[in-house]
């Protein structure tokens, strides 16, 4: 063989040893299940809606409340799918709140440092209410150095962005600075704080407290909360980053009580017949955490963690969820007793998907 | 916007290989270390790329796309690495050598967090 047929032939293995390679390494993309459960209908709408946010869908699941009961749909998924509902979380922790209230074990004006060992930090002084409603003046979450650098890697690689433990997390509290108290700036840290306030005021953990005192009582089995990685069962769903990459669970540690819930459509409808039924087995008017209390900057209006849409906008009450792999969203018409929840194995937002859902329904 | 950044930066490392592989004259490999650098640093990015791309937007056929040039830029290279001398100017041997490295080093660390 002469050495330009030679050449030639190493340039085309070459070539070929590419293309190969990229056709084996080339991303993996989700996208959104054809396999529809429940209501064929509503698992219409729910496809059709899908692309109303950009971004990477796998599966979703949906449950519409109204007068004649629950209607559930899914895409790849259905009312017993589990998924990570995020910071809806938080709603359950201001129900925690508004029942340790009525319980007489915390006022929603005592100082969260006479709860947890925060010291003689600015943040031992803010109040449960405060906590609750985003008016502490707390950070949206720590900004201690490693905890920046833990939440910028984690953001990257979609992993738990919360691995700390009560101690680290009052370590967080106490470093924190307070910027216009009074004036709501979401924060994770603050929930997060207000949980395990109310854990400690009733001599427990956070996931015992969500237990006995909500999933019990309103029967939903479906539904848990993992503080840790290892306390996750193996076959514990994951989900997507928004672009398309797989993304680890959150389990979140002592920030559990801003995020950590993993649920089913037919829980958390289970959960919002309750709200809007006042049912007793919530332990306490629901009104306590869904009336707004007062605005929440230009837009919506907030009660204990509930959103209420601005008049302009709407009547929903509602609290959306996001982790690293999974996004969720619960909306509440109260005055038309319906209620909507979406939930989907990416981080794409399902906010859009829901309310519209929900304006259709009215 | 930002979202295609990281596409048009990977659309440049693979887009300069092709031209360093192909082009007659502007653009094109000094050397063997040039070539060599171009290649390696294409196809680490390209890799990398599979994660920091947000594929939703630009679609996997860009991927595609992009593997198709680095395919032609390496046969560019193979044809083109006999008539290039191991380096242009060898008085620069040491630096020449020590960017090289430091560059392929940045990339492969990129390729090794990536891929983690």
């Amino acid at each position: 063989m002469n050495r330009p047929t030679r050449i030639r032939l190493i340039a085309a293995g070459a070539a070929l040893a590419v293309l190969a390679g990229g056709v084996l390494a080339a991303p993996r993309q989700p996208t959104l299940s054809t396999s529809a459960t429940g209501d064929t209908t509503l698992a219409q709408r729910l496809a059709d809606k899908a692309a109303l946010e950009p971004g990477a869908r796998d599966t979703l699941a949906t449950a519409i409340i109204d007068a004649d009961g629950v209607t559930y749909a899914g895409l790849g998924a259905d009312e017993t799918t589990e998924f990570e509902i995020g910071s809806i979380t938080k709603t359950f922790t201001a129900l925690l709140l508004a029942q340790a209230v009525e319980r007489g074990e915390v006022t929603l004006t005592d100082p969260v440092g006479h709860y947890l060992d925060l010291g003689d930090s600015a943040a031992a002084d803010i109040t449960l209410v405060e906590l609750s409603t985003h008016r502490s003046g707390l950070p949206r979450i720590a900004t201690t150095p490693s905890a920046l650098v833990t939440s910028v890697w984690s953001s990257y690689r979609g992993n738990d962005p919360y691995p700390y433990d009560l101690a680290t997390l009052q370590e967080h509290a106490r470093a924190a600075g307070l910027t216009e108290p009074g004036t709501v700036a979401y924060s994770n840290l603050g929930v997060a704080l207000l949980g395990q306030a109310l854990a400690a005021a009733a001599g427990t953990e956070y996931p015992a407290l969500l237990q006995t005192r909500v999933l019990d009582p309103l029967g939903m089995t479906g539904t848990s909360i993992a503080t840790t990685a290892d306390a996750l069962p193996t076959e514990a769903r994951t989900g997507y980053t928004a672009a398309g990459r797989p993304a680890a669970a959150w389990t979140m540690g002592a920030y559990a009580p801003a995020g950590a819930i993993r649920s089913t459509v037919a829980d958390m409808a289970r959960y919002g017949q309750a709200l809007l039924s006042a049912d007793p087995a919530l332990g306490v008017d629901p009104a306590a955490v869904l009336n707004p209390q007062g605005p929440a900057g230009a837009g919506p209006l907030i009660g204990l963690a509930w959103f209420t849409q601005a008049p302009d906008d709407g009547t929903a009450t509602w609290h959306n969820g996001g982790t690293g792999g999974f996004a969720s969203m619960i909306a509440l018409d109260r005055a038309a007793n319906r209620a909507v929840i979406v939930l989907g194995n990416t981080a794409t937002s399902v906010d859009a998907v829901a309310m519209q859902i929900l304006e259709e329904n009215t | 916007m930002i979202a295609w950044i990281p596409l048009i930066v990977v659309v440049a490392f693979v887009g300069g290989f092709a031209v360093s592989a192909w082009s007659p004259r502007f653009g094109a490999a000094r050397d063997r270390l040039a070539l060599a650098t171009d290649g390696l640093t294409a196809a680490g990015i390209l890799f990398a790329s599979r994660v920091l791309v947000d594929w939703t937007t630009a679609t996997v056929f860009a991927w595609y796309a992009l593997v198709l040039v680095l395919a032609a830029a390496t046969v560019g290279a193979v044809l083109r690495w006999r008539t290039l001398p191991p380096l242009k100017d060898p008085a620069k041997r040491t630096s020449r050598t020590w960017g090289a490295g430091c560059g392929l080093a940045i990339v492969l660390v990129l390729v090794g967090v990536t891929t983690l």
